[in-house]
């Protein structure tokens, strides 16, 4: 899947606010692409443009999202329709609340498979029970029947991946789907995707702002600021040779094991709300190693090699030394 | 719970709720003489026939010798000026009463739900239109927008019960469409979305059974009010015809002999008060219950 300018706005009291300016992102077949940035950066917007479920104070403005050779943003809604749920699927952040409350759980599943494989509704259970123990829930069968206060939040969050799992999609869009559950939960639900890579051909998208969990299990990273990658590349490439002054703050500020005790390092400020789109780079205000030129010019993507493209005039993005004493203590 | 017995359990578990909620209306006396009043209206307009010592006087029988006879043995609540047994016609009055209820507010909902739900999940400009819809004949009073409705049909018992409906459909669309504007935000509804189900589908199997509760309470406490307006328009002549044995009718045509014959409009407007009276305290026990913060252990 690639997306090319795509440039999405919200319409608001306050003016039109531009939520997202992203230039590009490729996902390639069979990866896990690790979406990152911080709240507001345009991760879950991105994956709401790509099921055309943005909400529908946002407009569409321009660009392309093209997957499988086809044009997203030119389908009709009965169109999109045949998408979701099955060639594109997406995981939620909350399981407390994805499930509706009046039905076992097993009911859109079963639904959706025998709608998706045309198959009788005797044929569809029995694949559901499959899935259910795919995503290694105990006694699937009863767990079918349930309903969703019946189940724990990793319970629910398993389903929910069952569901989306089940009708084989080619793109699979996971918006935070640990960040809702306990940190013992959250390593199942990460080792349970790790497992079922092997029996999926799904493209992963995973949203997160844990770049724990990014390290962990992405091929491949992509880091967005103020509506836009700003760098991307693979998982290695970018933790250990990160181009963006952004990301290696975001690298700085995560705790340490062994760490000694003091102030995390934090990046200053919060992500600029966009509704005067500027000229120059939208990291300047923040940014550690700002130059004149990144005021009035907007950086384009470079090519650092291997895939690793990094927008920012100063290419290598380096930090100067004296901005790492963050992490000495107090 | 384990997942070993959830399904057995949950079948015992959901049973043990509703015995909770019974054991909570039990609790209540008033809702609880609300109950008894509804089973037995509802029990009465179902074994009328067997129970009338006079079957056919609630239809077109004369018995011109027993004009206006006071209450006796005979004839529990008195006879009418045709000789009527006005017990018999009472009692088969429950059927038109109970009958005129289930009608009325079947069509009201029939017209005012799926209309909130649309409201409330499309929002926007079909939000605004039916709103502001309802919002004219909400600024009507009821009785006046039914008086002429029903006037502008032709009366008949029908014809006030379409009144009626077409009155009272708006207050549906109102409390429904608050419940699906909520819903609408809610994770299961961006879920079903992301999943591929249609619009159409995620406000009936989704939105719907989720925002019935208060409608179920506010339907039982309309029961009452449905079948009191009925009466009042079959009193003004323009629901039931005679020689139908409908209460309100009974009032109206008694009240011509109101002050020799008492217990020709007596009985019959008992009937209609305790019926109003049983369905609106069944209902304040009920939104008791439903409601989480008047529900008392």
């Amino acid at each position: 899947m690639q997306i090319r300018n795509l440039k999405v706005a919200f319409r608001t009291y306050g003016g039109r606010v531009q939520a997202l300016d992203l230039h590009r992102l490729d996902v390639r077949p069979g990866e896990i692409l690790g979406l990152v940035g911080e709240t507001g950066s345009g991760k879950s917007m991105t994956a709401l443009s790509i099921l055309r479920l943005l909400d529908r104070k946002a407009e569409v403005q321009s660009g392309e999202i093209i997957f499988q050779g086809e044009d997203l943003l030119k389908k009709t809604e009965v169109e999109m329709r045949t998408i979701r749920g099955r060639r594109i699927t997406m995981v939620f952040q909350d399981p407390m609340s994805s499930l509706n409350p009046v039905f076992p759980v097993g009911e859109p599943l079963v639904r959706i498979i025998a709608a998706h494989e045309k198959v009788s509704f005797r044929a569809a259970r029995q694949r559901a029970i499959d899935m259910l123990a795919l995503v290694r829930l105990p006694s699937p069968e009863k767990v079918l029947s349930a309903y969703p206060h019946e189940l724990s939040g990793g319970m629910r969050q398993r389903v929910m991946i069952a569901m989306a799992l089940s009708s084989n999609p080619d793109l699979l869009l996971a918006d935070e789907p640990t960040t809702a559950l306990d940190v013992t939960i959250q390593a199942q639900i990460l080792r349970l995707i790790e497992e079922l890579r092997a029996h999926i051909n799904a493209s992963i998208v995973f949203i997160t702002h844990n770049l724990g969990v990014v390290a962990r299990i992405a091929d491949r990273v992509a880091v967005m600021y103020a509506g836009d990658v700003v760098e991307i590349g693979s998982t290695a490439d970018i933790f250990r040779n990160p181009g963006h002054p952004y990301t290696a703050l975001l690298l700085q500020a995560i705790p340490r094991l062994g760490q000694k005790r003091g102030t995390l390092p934090v990046i200053e400020g919060t992500v600029p709300v966009v509704t005067h789109p500027q000229p120059g780079c939208y990291f300047y205000p923040r940014c550690p190693v700002r130059i004149e030129r990144c005021r009035v010019e907007r950086p384009e993507a470079k090519d650092l090699g291997d895939g690793h493209w990094v927008a920012c005039w100063k290419q290598d993005g380096r930090l100067p030394p004296d901005n790492s004493e963050g992490n000495g203590e107090v | 719970m384990s997942v070993m017995d959830i399904s057995s359990g949950q079948r015992r578990a959901r049973l043990a709720a509703l015995r909770y909620d019974l054991y909570l209306l039990r609790k209540n006396v008033l809702s609880m003489a609300g109950l008894v009043v509804v089973v037995l209206l509802v029990l009465a307009a179902a074994v009328a026939p067997v129970l009338a010592p006079y079957p056919a006087d609630a239809g077109t029988q004369v018995h011109m010798s027993q004009q206006l006879l006071p209450p006796s043995w005979a004839h529990l609540f008195g006879t009418d000026e045709m000789g009527r047994d006005i017990f018999s016609r009472v009692l088969y009055g429950a059927r038109i009463s109970l009958g005129i209820g289930v009608f009325t507010i079947g069509l009201a909902l029939l017209i005012g739900v799926p209309l909130g739900l649309v409201a409330g999940y499309a929002g926007g400009v079909v939000d605004e239109v039916i709103m502001r819809v309802t919002d004219v004949f909400l600024s009507f009073p009821p009785l006046l927008l039914a008086t002429a409705v029903s006037a502008m049909l032709g009366p008949s018992l029908v014809n006030a019960m379409i009144a009626i409906a077409i009155a009272w459909w708006p207050w549906y669309t109102r409390l429904i469409r608050g419940q699906a504007v909520s819903l609408r935000e809610r994770g299961f509804v961006e879920a079903a979305r992301a999943t591929g189900v249609s619009h159409l589908t995620i406000v009936f199997r989704h939105i719907l059974p989720n925002a019935v509760a208060p409608v179920i309470v506010q339907a039982s406490m309309d029961f009452g009010s449905v079948i009191l307006e009925a009466a009042s328009l079959s009193f003004l002549g323009l629901g039931a015809q005679p020689p139908e044995p409908e209460w309100g009718l009974m009032v109206s045509l008694g009240r011509n002999f109101f002050l020799t014959d008492w217990w020709y409009v007596t009985f019959p407007g008992l009937a209609i008060l305790i019926t109003v009276l049983g369905f609106n305290l069944l209902g304040d026990g009920l939104r008791e219950i439903l409601d989480p913060k008047t529900r008392e252990v």
